[in-house]
């Protein structure tokens, strides 16, 4: 038949198929031999450099075995000397930095950073975080701000967090102003990572740009630095709303009852939401019971948040707080689904059952239908004190927070005060 | 001498901890998760733990309830290892019931300090 294959076509495919597999698998054998053979030498080096290393760890001297080490000893020597570097602090990370000094890692690192490939750049940059020398410093501060690769930025900006400097606080809030800067997140991060040490560059920075404000701010409050209270007061009174913003919820953060009058003034109904929305959840992180008032009047907020954190605060604050939001959750607006759900939470977050909503049917002034309502259960069933007769009219709402504040038994909405708020 | 359990999944930190604890006349028994962790001091109580919060598998937090549950175990010392970024766990952990804690990265000078200071608080007790 024209075309057909011949038994010797067949024969030839067969064997160049079989020769084929078996270079193939020969191949595969050798490649395996090879690396374990490769592994095998690195276990050894490794055993033979660590205790030279830990020795320098302990404040030994640094053999020459180990100063001069090249080869599978010399990446060795460095891959544990790193290792142990990102693990120490103190004088155990200076000898080892040290030893890498000695051993001429740190020039080559310093020269890589002027790579044209970006990835060894940034190899770079992460390894000289850690030995945090002044040089090593100065050559990450220039690739935070001057390198044209966003990632080796950002791991200069990892690497400069790492070096604990307290320069390089300043450099990093810097960084934000330059043009196409490493994400906030990740500024934060560092700043973070750099700790009690970003301290003085930080608080110098509050009355530095606008982006160096607001970073400044939030971060001092992630940090707890008490003592920077009022720097960030007079930066939750005026600036941008982005630079108000944070240094509000840094207050909040603080927890200090000094900052209540100026965080409260952002909660003026003129502020921006997004700032009273902060305002709201710092007054209920500083807890004090003078917040009830000026609190409770934003649970009809129309912005969602501003409400939202008002209730939250109303119930952290707790005590003369959760008597507020007692009564606006018998009412019918927004105002108390926020106060019903921050109830709620309280209770969860306190191991206990919330309080079931009830139907009540309550008759409309002046006749008419029935209006259904949910309202929060009886104050018995929650485990309270029974409600006195007497209904609190809103009005009374900050002399019954205050009183229950005070230790006074707090006054609970009766069915009747939920039949005059929605007589309202 | 004083035998001290070393728990950690990072290797070089625990050949950090080991050499340092035996230059200062320790004997380190050393255990790499929760579980290793649990079978080592189930075999012999040692006079203190290190003990590393996050691990894989049961997490050092849990290994520290277990431990503070079981009454042979209950007054065992220990000392908890966490990184920088996982300092509320240290409120968790003295909850639970840990004598102290030293955050990575460690100066090996002062957890040698450290575990002195808490096998001598435990004694003079």
């Amino acid at each position: 038949m024209p075309g057909f294959p011949t038994d010797g076509f067949l024969l030839d495919v067969s064997a160049a198929g079989a020769a084929l597999a078996g270079s193939l698998l020969l191949g595969t054998i050798a490649a395996r031999i090879l690396r374990a053979v490769l592994s095998g030498r690195r276990a050894r080096a490794e055993q033979a450099i660590r205790p030279m290393v830990l020795a320098v760890v302990s404040g030994g001297e640094a053999p020459a075995a180990l100063i001069s080490a090249r080869g599978v000893r010399g990446r060795a020597a460095e891959r544990i000397a790193f290792a142990y570097l990102a693990q120490v602090r103190g004088e155990a990370a200076a000898f080892l930095a040290d030893l890498l000094a000695r051993r001429g890692t740190v020039a080559r690192l310093q020269r890589w950073t002027h790579s044209p490939r970006a990835h060894r750049r940034a190899r770079a940059a992460e390894r000289l975080g850690l030995v945090a020398s002044p040089e090593a410093e100065r050559r990450l501060a220039e690739l935070v701000t001057g390198d044209h690769n966003p990632e080796v930025r950002i791991v200069a900006t990892r690497a400069l967090g790492k070096t604990g400097s307290a320069a390089a606080a300043r450099t990093l809030l810097h960084s934000l102003s330059r043009p196409a800067p490493v994400p906030e997140g990740i500024v934060a991060s560092a700043l973070l990572e750099l700790g009690p040490e970003a301290v003085p560059g930080l608080r110098a920075e509050l009355a530095g740009g606008r982006r160096q404000r607001a970073m400044a701010a939030n971060v001092l409050g992630l940090l707890d630095e008490l003592p920077a209270w009022e720097g960030l007061v007079e930066n939750a009174g005026s600036g941008s709303v982005e630079v108000r913003t944070s240094a509000v919820r840094a207050l909040g953060r603080l927890g200090l009852p000094q900052a209540i009058g100026p965080v409260t003034a952002c909660l003026n109904a003129g502020e921006d939401p997004a700032l009273r929305a902060a305002a709201a959840y710092a007054l209920g992180r500083i807890g004090d019971p003078r917040s009830v008032h000026p609190l409770a009047a934003c649970l009809e907020d129309p912005h969602y948040w501003v409400a939202h954190n008002a209730a939250m605060a109303l119930a952290e604050i707790g005590g003369a707080g959760v008597t507020a939001l007692s009564l606006a959750a018998a009412g019918l607006g927004s105002g108390a689904a926020h106060a019903r759900e921050a109830l709620a939470r309280r209770a969860l977050a306190r191991g206990e059952r919330p309080a079931a909503p009830v139907r009540t049917d309550t008759p409309v002034q002046g006749g008419g239908s029935p209006v259904h309502t949910i309202a929060p259960a009886p104050a018995s069933a929650r485990g309270q004190a029974p409600a006195p007769a007497q209904n609190p009219a809103p009005a009374q709402l900050s002399a019954s927070a205050e009183a229950t504040a005070a230790g006074a038994p707090a006054g609970h909405q009766g069915p009747g005060a939920r039949g005059s708020r929605q007589g309202r | 001498m004083t035998s001290v359990l070393v728990v950690d999944d990072d290797p070089d930190v625990c050949d950090l901890v080991t050499y340092k604890l035996e230059q200062s006349g320790f004997d380190v028994r050393r255990a790499s998760d929760g579980d290793a962790a649990l079978r080592e001091v189930a075999k012999k109580v040692p006079d203190l733990v290190l003990l590393d919060v996050m691990m894989p598998g049961i997490s050092g937090l849990e290994v520290l309830e277990r431990w503070r549950s079981d009454e042979t175990t209950a007054g065992m010392p220990v000392i908890m290892l966490t990184a920088k970024a996982q300092e509320n766990d240290v409120e968790r952990g003295f909850e639970l019931g840990a004598d102290d804690y030293v955050i990575e990265p460690f100066s090996p000078r002062e957890l040698v300090r450290r575990v002195t200071a808490v096998l001598s608080r435990r004694q003079s007790v």
